[in-house]
């Protein structure tokens, strides 16, 4: 499964006519019958691990110290070796190829694409992670991320959140922060180049084009922002909200080069 | 599967189209609240044109509120409008122009075909002579631009 089908699987969620071929095509294509053994492929090295259950890992993986492998699809190859390490909890979830998991990662229900990375603590659960992305550090609930992702620092996706890769994510940042029950239901949808800087607190629902930009703030309101590669900004003392579009080109220019130079790099 | 990683694509290019529109009508309408003046919304998109294209200070003068942007009361008040809108224009013609110059190195067009009414030199299916600037030792002949938007390739 791409990013894109995942994409088409979640956008139209009340189209139960779609969501029923959907059905079938995945049933076309795989076995749905239990009791199949876990399968390991050649060169694989699997050491200290503590439970690996219902797990096919292809080759040339390393697994060391891993607590529990459970229900879970490894895709490596002597191209692209995946690795998991120390403290990793996996259940549930499909593992691209060449990525690599390790230091205490917790990840249920999730799928990631190839040639990513969750380290250092992240938890990643019911969440679609996209092709060269990292994640480290943080909490990502129920989002669906598109390719070449970066989150570094300790923040949050509380919301049902969309976003179509090239972003980062500042330290502090919280994505839906006021989900108004336990489960996340709010939704933010946000286009290409999404960068929220350092603690934004997005609290309800909202939209952005490509390339949005937001400063240090909370933002108390929903937000629509239609207008591509723009700063947004809160000017809490003058009790207004500050657009300026075209603010990559005006002032920024080094960061859309790094944005758009995230291309693969075959490890 | 080809991930789309240049920051002109279809998507963008589009929000850009829509993102000139709005500055246009907010521009429009910032105009016709200043002089008390009544427009209907293409009329606000037309004055708005006509300030952002050829009134920049005007513009600065302005206090350009965004509507629909954010679900309160304040202001959302949208800075440098002129300059986003030359900027804009700029990326769309040069998004038009990469576009044609790919799909010329797809050798899908013949340089035959071409409508007489493009001028300039025949494209020989070479990068190096659409870089711009194309040379360093005629580069100091062509007036600098104020954003380097060949750098971005």
């Amino acid at each position: 499964m791409q990013v894109a089908d995942a994409w088409l699987w979640s956008k139209y969620r009340d189209d139960e006519k779609l969501l029923q071929r959907f059905r079938e095509f995945t049933d076309a294509k795989y076995d749905t019958r239990r009791g199949y053994y876990g399968k390991i492929g050649d060169r694989t090295v699997i050491k200290n691990c503590r439970i690996i259950k219902d797990a096919w890992i292809g080759s040339d993986a390393y697994l060391k110290g891993a607590n529990k492998i459970k229900n879970i699809t490894i895709n490596s190859s002597p191209e692209a070796k995946t690795q998991i390490g120390e403290g990793c909890e996996l259940v549930n979830g499909i593992i691209g190829s060449g990525c690599r998991i390790f230091y205490g990662v917790k990840a249920v229900r999730f799928v990631m694409g190839s040639n990513s990375q969750l380290k250092y603590g992240a938890r990643l659960i019911n969440s679609f992670l996209g092709d060269n992305s990292t994640i480290s550090c943080c909490e990502v609930l129920n989002s669906l991320i598109f390719p070449a992702h970066e989150q570094h620092h300790n923040n949050s996706f509380l919301c049902a959140a969309t976003v179509l890769g090239q972003s980062n994510m500042a330290a502090g940042a919280t994505i839906g922060s006021n989900h108004n029950s336990r489960g996340a239901d709010g939704e933010l949808i946000a286009g290409r180049g999404f960068w929220p800087g350092l603690c934004v607190s997005l609290k309800h629902n909202s939209k952005f084009a490509s390339f949005t930009l937001i400063a240090k703030g909370d933002f108390p309101a929903e937000l629509n922002i239609p207008i591509p590669f723009s700063l947004l900004s809160n000017d809490v003392s003058n009790e207004r909200l500050l657009l300026m579009p075209a603010y990559w080109f005006m002032y920024n220019m080094y960061a859309l080069a790094q944005e758009c130079d995230k291309v693969f790099q075959p490890r | 599967m080809r991930i789309e990683y240049d920051y002109l694509a279809p998507d963008s290019i589009n929000e850009i189209f829509d993102g000139l529109q709005l500055l246009r009508q907010f521009t429009g309408e910032a105009w016709a609240r200043k002089n008390k003046q009544v427009l209907t919304e293409k009329g606000c998109v037309q004055k708005g044109k006509e300030i952002l294209d050829t009134k920049p200070n005007e513009a600065a003068t302005l206090e350009i509120l965004a509507s629909g942007f954010e679900n309160s009361r304040r202001k959302v008040v949208i800075l440098k409008a002129a300059d986003a809108s030359a900027i804009f224009k700029e990326l769309i013609i040069y998004y038009g122009v990469l576009e044609i110059i790919r799909l010329i190195e797809k050798k899908t067009v013949k340089l035959g075909s071409h409508p007489k009414s493009i001028t300039g030199q025949p494209i020989q299916n070479q990068m190096d002579q659409l870089r711009w600037p194309p040379d360093e030792s005629i580069s100091s002949s062509i007036p600098s631009r104020q954003y380097p938007f060949w750098k971005m390739q």
